[in-house]
């Protein structure tokens, strides 16, 4: 259980404090950030059972380059950032994995996501949602889960994922084409 | 919020993507009405496995400090000793020039030869 007291306090406060080794401090980062992570992981990797272990890593990753955390990004923008690379990270692991026993074009993630079979009641508006989103190449999926789950601008998607603004604005054309395309035939 | 079901949403984002509408709006209904999440437990997981860590991750923190406090010791140093050398270097040869560092700035091609060969 996360101490109440936690609840209100300022991220940069919530960092020193689990610098220190404050567990109930990082647990509150992690609870106030947990959904955020969840939207990028599991838009760009389904809600597949592996969303959760990249979600804990990323966590992980978080925890051990906090002493690197120099405040001059927004706590959410860093984590963000540690989200979308370990997400691309695990499509590019997968896609080698699978190129390895598959023949070229048969290897397309989606079709090897594992659907968590947890407690949890079948979503149907999220899987036409994954569905969708797993139809688009992983460059235009990350920029659309940026902009469409996120909400973020083109500029901060751009700064998320260390890209030219204009590199952003022409693959997020054309993946809402793709994505308008997709949908309609669902 | 009421959450939207599967059509209301293609429909949702179909609209958006031919009508522009506020990217705002429809991120507020994506996100209340697909609500991901990870499973239950993850915060407890996640901070079993960190704090299972803990030794490991203390020891790579205090090595990259210690290693830090060596490096700029280090360097230092010798930034230090070389402003030393270059201040006794134009002390006692007046100039800074590649010859004075090399420590030939008054001799002679005829005498380097022979200090060369010995002839």
């Amino acid at each position: 259980m996360i101490k109440e007291s936690y609840r209100e306090v300022e991220d940069d406060i919530l960092v020193k404090a689990a610098l220190n080794g404050d567990k109930d401090a990082f647990g509150e980062i992690v609870s106030r950030y947990r959904k955020m992570v969840a939207r990028t992981v599991k838009g760009m990797l389904g809600d597949s059972a592996f969303a959760d272990d990249i979600g804990q890593e990323v966590f992980i990753k978080l925890y051990k380059s906090l002493p690197e955390f120099r405040g001059e990004a927004k706590l959410s923008t860093y984590i963000q950032k540690i989200a979308v690379n370990l997400t691309l990270n695990e499509i590019k692991r997968r896609k080698r994995f699978f190129s390895m026993f598959l023949q070229k074009g048969n290897n397309e993630l989606h079709e090897f996501d594992i659907p968590d079979n947890g407690d949890e009641k079948r979503n149907d508006a999220r899987e036409t949602v994954n569905m969708a989103l797993m139809a688009l190449d992983p460059r235009f999926r990350i920029i659309v889960t940026m902009r469409m789950l996120q909400g973020y601008s083109t500029k901060e998607t751009a700064e998320i994922l260390d890209l030219p603004l204009g590199t952003v604005l022409s693959r997020l054309s054309r993946a809402q084409e793709q994505l308008k395309e997709i949908l309609k035939k669902l | 919020m009421k959450k939207m079901n599967s059509s209301e949403i293609r429909k949702l984002i179909i609209s958006s993507l031919e009508n522009e509408t506020d990217n705002s709006i429809v991120t507020s209904e994506l996100q209340e009405s697909l609500s991901y999440d990870f499973s239950e437990g993850f915060e407890e997981t996640v901070l079993e496995r960190i704090f299972a860590l803990e030794p490991v991750v203390k020891r790579q923190f205090e090595f990259d400090r210690s290693f830090n406090l060596a490096f700029y010791r280090i360097a230092f140093t010798g930034a230090a000793a070389i402003v030393i050398l270059l201040i006794s270097l134009f002390l006692k040869e007046g100039s800074l020039s590649f010859d004075s560092l090399l420590g030939v700035s008054d001799s002679y091609s005829e005498s380097i030869i022979c200090l060369l060969t010995g002839k």
